[in-house]
């Protein structure tokens, strides 16, 4: 549905910059009105009775067995993609974050994709448009750490064991967070707090002890010439500032890490 | 935050039980007993250690959608852009980055297209582009945190 109503609504004629693919790839599964009752009765957190579920069915005019029931189809069907505890990392200690964002040849995103999520500190990973001549990155992937050191040393530890250094890429560190409620009828907030992308050149296959080594190897071996984005039609609306190259052969290799590294910057508050 | 508190903000962001007695089925894994498993939660979530406990719901899969935007603000205008975008109730999440491009915010909505409608109003209100940058791929959406 997306799909169609960007082109009939000539979404790209206008500049905005949605993407017509940016809801199109999860269908969706069937919700009918008692399962949407039923999320809305919870959405806000579980009862913290010895039979919850009862409870809730009880509001609901439902037997617990049925609840227990939807709440695990919908969790099945991925309606539901994470029940249990949700922690505000900064109360844990976890008081910095980077997006890290890198400039990956098109072919090699969803290896390099799903290479990242491979390691316990990336927290999420998506592969998002690139808006050339000003964003030339297009996989993002969230560090979070206990300090900006911590970010960093994962970063290049990263870097290291996958042979990443010749991919562009950049280390966003947040400085700031606006606390700000979702405001939508289903509450999403808390998976939606981290983003960054990738970009790697000559990646080496030593990287064995990774649960993905194979996938790296691929990389390794894939041509990463001549990948320009097919998918992300420039944005008219642009201004045509900081212009960097934007295509990933022989774009500039620098890492610009540096430049977002400093450590006078004051650090996360979160 | 002792070792029980560690243990069940460890094994609980993975998943809670979908059963009668949950919470004593969880307790028992964790070498507790419902009672005070109840009242652990309870605490963790009155101390702000937790920000919920229970579902998280995938947008899409309900018909709403979700983006990451970014905009490159001037930084004697950030605070003025800050007010005006946060003042979105559809803006979950605004994050201050070091960057250029220093203002990334999340937008949730009901529709996919309330997302455009949303971006237009920021960019009027604002004077500034707003870059979507709606996800295409998702390799990893873990977001755990060891306690």
């Amino acid at each position: 549905m997306p799909r169609r109503m960007n082109a009939v609504r000539g979404v790209y004629m206008t500049g905005r910059n949605v993407h017509p693919h940016a809801s199109a790839q999860s269908p969706r599964p069937p919700v009918d009105e008692t399962d949407r009752q039923l999320l809305a009765a919870i959405q806000h957190g579980l009862p913290l009775v010895p039979r919850p579920y009862a409870d809730i069915g009880a509001r609901l005019g439902l037997s617990e067995a049925d609840v227990v029931a939807r709440l695990q189809r919908l969790k099945d069907a991925g309606v539901i993609r994470r029940y249990g505890v949700v922690v505000r990392h900064h109360e844990l200690g976890y008081r910095a974050n980077a997006m890290v964002v890198w400039d990956v040849p098109d072919a090699q995103v969803r290896a390099l994709g799903q290479c990242l999520a491979g390691f316990d500190f990336i927290t999420l990973c998506y592969q998002r448009p690139r808006r050339l001549p000003q964003w030339r990155y297009n996989l993002y992937c969230m560090i979070h750490g206990k300090s900006r050191e911590e970010v960093l040393a994962h970063l290049e530890w990263m870097v290291n064991r996958c042979g990443l250094q010749g991919l562009a890429h950049e280390a966003l560190f947040s400085r700031r967070r606006f606390k700000q409620r979702g405001a939508v009828y289903f509450d999403v907030q808390g998976r939606t707090n981290a983003d960054a992308a990738v970009a790697p050149d000559i990646l080496s296959p030593a990287t064995f002890a990774h649960p993905c080594a194979s996938q790296v190897a691929r990389l390794a071996s894939a041509d990463v010439q001549g990948s320009t984005n097919a998918g992300s039609a420039p944005d008219a609306r642009l201004e045509p500032a900081d212009v960097q190259g934007g295509t990933n052969a022989g774009a500039a290799r620098d890492s610009r890490l540096a430049q977002a590294v400093d450590p006078s910057q004051p650090t996360d508050r979160d | 935050m002792d070792a029980l508190d560690r243990a069940i903000i460890n094994t609980l962001q993975g998943g809670f039980p979908l059963s009668e007695r949950p919470y004593a089925e969880a307790a028992a894994r964790l070498g507790t007993s419902e009672d005070e498993l109840m009242r652990r939660i309870d605490a963790l979530l009155a101390a702000g250690t937790l920000s919920r406990f229970g579902p998280m719901y995938h947008a899409e899969r309900l018909g709403g959608a979700l983006t990451l935007a970014a905009m490159k603000v001037p930084a004697g205008d950030f605070e003025r852009v800050a007010a005006l975008v946060n003042a979105h109730p559809e803006v979950a999440h605004n994050y201050a980055r070091e960057h250029a491009y220093n203002m990334w915010f999340v937008l949730a909505t009901e529709t996919p297209e309330r997302i455009e409608e949303v971006i237009a109003a920021i960019e009027d209100e604002t004077g500034y582009p707003v870059y979507n940058m709606p996800k295409l791929e998702e390799y990893f959406v873990g977001l755990r945190f060891e306690a």
